[in-house]
């Protein structure tokens, strides 16, 4: 049984004593006999990891209230909306003979990652068992490309218009002024919850290259529609209503190095505790990571790991109260 | 024929139509199915298409359990060379 709306409510009421609030997705505490593994909370947020370029605004702080109830201090945290470093992209390969460089990746949960290149454009009724897979024309080898902002938005949508069935998605996020910003309320010291919290259908934190963390990509829904919502090689792609934004971890936004060899931080889950890469320095997993995919160290306290791109998701839960996004 | 089963006829052939064009989805469903018949936090696991192992707990994902790995991948190359070890 999931508490979201419930929680939602009883903090709405809660929250209009508050300077601020916006009922998150997130939620609060499943009804599960499960316990929080948070051991200890060493640090919150440190705002100066966030890449130059990536804000729209200083970082500032103000009250907030978390999904649980508590009032606190969060970071208001405004992002460009793309990465600050980088552009983003490719996605589609234009044609079957497109290698990989041309185009960018696909994952669907399976635990694998694909090259999008020709040959897989060519094999998807291979890879999906499925005669009905033709992304491209078969007398020119073009690769079926949603490149007018009408056939993006006709297509990157869980109902796909018919008529762009058999195609590679791609939006280019110049239709979107070249970023869509978005607002987090982020506490400034994590709260920890009794038992972990299901992550619900938004956004579950922010990179620290200015960029939504998005929950894992409505595979069901694009694969159904025989198209190919293809991410780039960072994982991210774009969509009408979020801009850019990240499914899966793949390294580019892996830019809080640590001193001692551990994962590098890549940004922050929206109830304040940090993401760091999946790998440590060594090229090892943790092996102590709880059901959320956290775990405690002295240096850095309570912490997540990002999952493998091919898992295409980040983390299973949270493990502290949420903020929101505005 | 009346205008209801008329109707009934219509709807029915449409949503066929509708078949025809989409198809289920989890197109890759290891991770959701690693999960069926389960409940939160209980012990999962999967293999990709390689075979290599992923093990973790069941999680809500989009209001649907699907099972989150919380530990090493193990590879199957991995697992090949201990079960070769231990013969």
């Amino acid at each position: 049984m999931y508490n979201n709306y419930r929680w939602c409510l009883q903090t709405l009421l809660l929250g209009m004593l508050a300077t601020t609030y916006a009922c998150s997705s997130g939620g609060g505490s499943d009804t599960s006999s499960e316990t929080s593994a948070v051991e200890n909370t060493l640090e919150g947020l440190n705002p100066e990891l966030f890449a130059s370029g990536s804000l729209v605004t200083a970082i500032t702080t103000e009250s907030c209230v978390l999904s649980g109830g508590t009032q606190t201090t969060c970071y208001r945290i405004e992002v460009q909306g793309v990465p600050a470093d980088r552009e983003i992209g490719p996605f589609c390969p234009p044609t079957i003979f497109s290698d990989a460089d041309e185009g960018g990746i696909w994952f669907d949960g399976g635990g694998d990652v694909y090259d999008i290149d020709g040959d897989f454009i060519v094999n998807l009724m291979n890879l999906y068992a499925d005669q009905n897979w033709l992304l491209y024309d078969t007398a020119s080898g073009d690769v079926n490309v949603t490149d007018t902002q009408v056939a993006c938005e006709a297509a990157a949508r869980p109902n796909v218009d018919p008529q762009y069935q058999n195609h590679c998605v791609e939006c280019s996020i110049d239709y979107y002024g070249g970023g869509v910003s978005q607002t987090f309320l982020i506490p400034a010291t994590p709260v920890p919850l009794s038992s972990p919290g299901s992550l619900g259908r938004g956004d579950l934190g922010v990179t620290l290259d200015g960029v939504a963390l998005a929950p894992p990509a409505p595979v069901d829904a694009i694969l159904g529609a025989y198209t190919i919502a293809a991410f780039d090689d960072c994982g991210g792609h774009v969509n009408p209503v979020e801009g850019y934004h990240y499914h899966a971890a793949t390294g580019c936004t892996e830019i809080g190095t640590q001193d001692d060899g551990h994962a590098a931080v890549m940004g922050y889950a929206i109830d304040g505790y940090a993401l760091h890469g999946m790998l440590n320095g060594d090229g090892n997993e943790p092996t102590d990571l709880d059901g959320c995919r956290g775990h405690t160290d002295d240096t850095r306290g309570y912490h997540y790991h990002a999952a493998s791109a091919g898992e295409n998701m980040f983390i299973g839960c949270f493990n502290g109260e949420q903020g929101s996004i505005l | 024929m009346s205008i209801i089963t008329r109707g009934l006829l219509v709807t029915i052939l449409a949503v066929l139509s509708v078949a025809a064009f989409a198809h289920d989805g989890h197109a890759n469903d290891t991770p959701w199915r690693a999960c069926d018949d389960q409940r939160i936090g209980d012990a999962c696991a999967y293999e990709n298409a390689a075979q290599d192992v992923y093990r973790g707990t069941c999680r809500a994902m989009s209001e649907e359990l699907m099972c989150v790995r919380n530990q090493p991948i193990e590879k199957s190359e991995s697992i090949a060379d201990t079960l070769l070890a231990n013969d």
